[in-house]
């Protein structure tokens, strides 16, 4: 094939890229392939993580991608579309496509693809311990010889097939040996009906532009109406996309159209080569795991054991240990009492003026703000939480929290995912944010992204509110029924208003499975590494922003604006302060309440309390919002938050005061 | 309704706990999800046995567990009873 890179030189690096569906183990062999030169980024453009990691042996260097999980090169999905992306554009000397030796029926279409789009693939069949278990016996020779590609036989998380898979990537030859010797040169792949060779010979005969992949795989994706193909194809001909128009409109038509039968041939095809290859000579053995992970699928069982994840995992590790025990640690005897008033002599000692002295020291200085909210607050809670997180993901467990959690959202717009951003919110608004990210179409994270905007209070405002509420229960009740159901109703109005409509929910539960710790420290490790670069900037945005107010005193116009609509509310101008810091941090902001609270009536302290709650986000997550979101979804989101939240106290205090009187 | 072979075909979403079928079409609501049903092994011919119905649908097909919403359940058609003829394998559709 013409665009097979000429290999790599002795010298050269070797680019290998890690590529398969998810939950086969490709973390596992990126993690055992680099060692710990690994950093974690977003492919560019996108919000898909993509690992890339340096390893050294047979004295030569690889350079190895973890691609996002890709199912098929016919994308859905953002993290597939990233996936495909980074191979074409750059082009890796070698693929490793990891498939689940279970079910390689299912699995190898995608190597037929990558061989079709002009790759050099290897196959890593992998959980081969997992398919002894099940009664299977794969003959890797077989495959190698039938699929006509190197075959490299592997249980991962027990190490097995790793030294294979690097004598492999190391020097072909040598290792040529101990892996099954393909039949030369010729990889199998699907040959298609007659009617679907025409069409596509017609669309590549057609074909002028430049492409990335081999020009027979661009017609087949073009033919099967992939949307970004369609564009790239639209692109590249100019004129001549007028002439292979009419080959794809006509292959859509008829009740057998040709654009679904290049599945079904590679379909049929990968079969028949699993069933040659794959052989049940046991009866299978239920594992203890297998049993459990049966069982939390069932409600009964299930949501119990949700509930204990949710609340040891997120709340009390994450949100006590992290967000209470680390954060108060590092931030209270280590930055107040230590570094901070350092930083604010040294500061000091070095600029005379105060405007300068502030930017970088002080209450709201770039270091003694920015970097410690970085450092002390947000990197333990982010640090807990992304190791829960791993465990939850290696673990297998994440998809059935999701399938549980799916009906309670599904009216918000949401699917059972969006339970863990939202629980997190509870935690760290900001961190939450960010963890949208794991919800799959852009629409599900825009909506859960308002909703932690609008009202999941945090835990620097969940304490407080406690503390002011808990010793009126009834008042704490009040608080309560508002927030839940300011949350339902903005939920279920912003999924009705937000173009689009509900992705159908489907997921594959993969096996339950104990995970390795290597793969949990790096995973947790590289992602601290990669939020933390994230979010310092944010912060030190935040803390130049309020450095910029204070100085063109944008504040005491912000506080007459607030007082007005306290004034509205029926609470006293005091409370706009704790309205406004509230912003700057939420913390303080309920903080300021807590002071206020013993002069304030109940009626006005509820009010107080769910507008805060209701109110923008800290600036902080404001901040993020613009990042993750873009500047008009954040913009929006701010614009409906903030009337919405007045509007609610609104409400409120009118529905109290009708009520009033008597106990209020 | 009763398809050919004296079978009868009806959706996931009516299925019994327990029960197994044969995958005769699926109709994904668009034409993403039916591109992931297919490559998770949900095609026309295979064989699924539905596990859960609430509170999502979960079912076997091969060696691979699937959950789906309701609405994705109401568009797998599934042949019941002992069957007869193999079913046209291109018989589905999608978005």
């Amino acid at each position: 094939m013409a665009l097979r890179g000429s290999g790599p030189g002795p010298s050269d690096r070797v680019k290998v890229a890690i590529v398969g569906c998810p939950n086969v183990g490709k973390s596992v062999l990126f993690g055992q392939l680099t060692g710990r030169y690994v950093s974690v980024s977003n492919y560019p453009g996108t919000t898909v993580e993509v690992a890339r990691g340096i390893g050294r042996w047979g004295g030569r260097t690889f350079e190895a991608a973890d691609t996002p999980g890709l199912y098929s090169l016919t994308c859905i999905t953002d993290e597939e579309r990233a996936a495909r992306r980074l191979l074409l554009r750059e082009r890796p000397d070698w693929l490793l496509h990891v498939v689940d030796g279970k079910n390689l029926g299912r699995m190898l279409p995608l190597t037929f693809q990558l061989v079709e789009a002009g790759f050099r693939v290897a196959v890593v069949v992998n959980m081969l311990d997992e398919a002894r278990a099940a009664g299977l016996d794969v003959d890797v020779g077989c495959l190698a010889g039938r699929l006509g590609v190197p075959v490299i036989g592997a249980a991962l998380t027990k190490g097995e097939g790793l030294a294979e898979i690097k004598a492999f990537l190391a020097g072909e030859e040598a290792e040529a040996r101990r892996i099954p010797a393909p039949h030369p040169a010729a990889p199998l792949l699907p040959v298609y009906d007659e009617a679907t060779e025409r069409a596509i010979t017609a669309v590549t005969g057609r074909l002028r532009g430049r492409y990335a992949m081999d020009v027979r795989a661009v017609a087949l994706l073009a033919l099967q109406e992939d949307p970004e193909m369609l564009e790239l194809v639209r692109r590249e001909e100019g004129e001549g996309w007028l002439l292979i128009r009419p080959i794809l409109e006509e292959a859509s038509r008829g009740p057998r159209p040709v654009r679904r039968r290049p599945p079904l041939a590679a379909h049929r095809l990968a079969r028949s080569v699993a069933e040659a290859c794959v052989c049940q000579v046991a009866s299978p053995r239920r594992s203890a795991g297998q049993v459990l992970g049966d069982l939390l699928l069932r409600p009964l069982f299930g949501l119990p054991v949700l509930a204990a994840v949710v609340y040891l995992g997120l709340y009390r590790f994450v949100g006590g240990f992290g967000a209470g025990v680390l954060v108060d640690t590092l931030d209270r005897t280590l930055f107040l009492s230590l570094v901070n008033p350092w930083l604010d002599r040294t500061v000091d000692t070095i600029f005379a003026s105060p405007v300068w002295r502030e930017l970088f020291a002080h209450e709201y200085g770039l270091l003694t703000l920015g970097v410690r909210y970085a450092v002390a607050i947000v990197l333990p809670i982010v640090g807990t939480f992304f190791l829960a997180f791993a465990i939850l993901e290696d673990s297998g467990y994440l998809p059935r929290l999701a399938l549980l959690a799916d009906r309670v959202f599904k009216p918000l717009g949401l699917s059972g995912r969006a339970l863990i951003p939202l629980t997190l919110g509870l935690g760290c608004g900001t961190m939450a944010t960010l963890v949208t990210r794991t919800l799959e179409t852009r629409r599900e994270r825009v909506l859960a992204t308002f909703l932690l905007a609008l009202g999941v209070p945090c835990s620097a405002q969940l304490g407080v509110v406690m503390g002011i509420l808990s010793s009126r229960p009834h008042a704490l009740a009040v608080w309560s029924l508002a927030v839940v159901g300011a949350l339902v109703a903005g939920g279920t109005i912003a999924s009705r208003l937000l173009p689009g409509r509900a992705a159908p929910f489907f997921i594959e539960v993969p096996p339950l499975r104990l995970p390795s710790l290597g793969n949990i420290w790096r995973k947790t490790t590289a992602r601290m590494t990669w939020y933390f670069r994230e979010i310092l900037p944010v912060f030190l945005a935040a803390s130049v922003v309020i450095w910029f107010g204070r100085l063109v005193g944008l504040f005491p116009l912000a506080l007459g604006a607030l007082a007005g609509v306290c004034r509205w509310l029926g609470l006293p101008r005091e409370v706009s302060v704790a309205f406004l810091f509230g912003f700057l941090r939420r913390d303080y902001g309920a903080a300021g309440l807590y002071d206020l609270a013993p002069n304030l009536p109940t009626s006005s302290l509820v009010v107080a309390a769910v507008t805060l709650t209701l109110f923008v986000p800290c600036l902080a997550q404001t901040v993020l919002m613009f990042k993750e979101r873009g500047p008009k979804v954040a913009l929006v989101i701010v614009g409906v938050v903030f009337p919405l939240a007045i509007l609610g106290g609104y409400v409120l205090s009118r529905i109290l005061n009708l009520v009033g009187g008597a106990g209020w | 309704m009763v398809g050919r072979g004296g079978r009868t075909v009806t959706s996931l979403a009516d299925l019994l706990v327990g029960r197994s079928g044969e995958v005769v079409a699926v109709e994904a609501p668009d034409q993403a999800g039916y591109r992931r049903l297919f490559a998770l092994g949900l095609v026309p011919g295979a064989t699924l046995t539905l596990i859960q119905r609430f509170p999502t649908f979960v079912f076997n097909v091969g060696r691979t567990t699937i959950a789906v919403d309701r609405e994705m359940a109401a568009g797998i058609r599934v042949a019941t009873g002992a069957g007869g003829l193999a079913t046209d394998e291109d018989g589905a559709t999608g978005g």
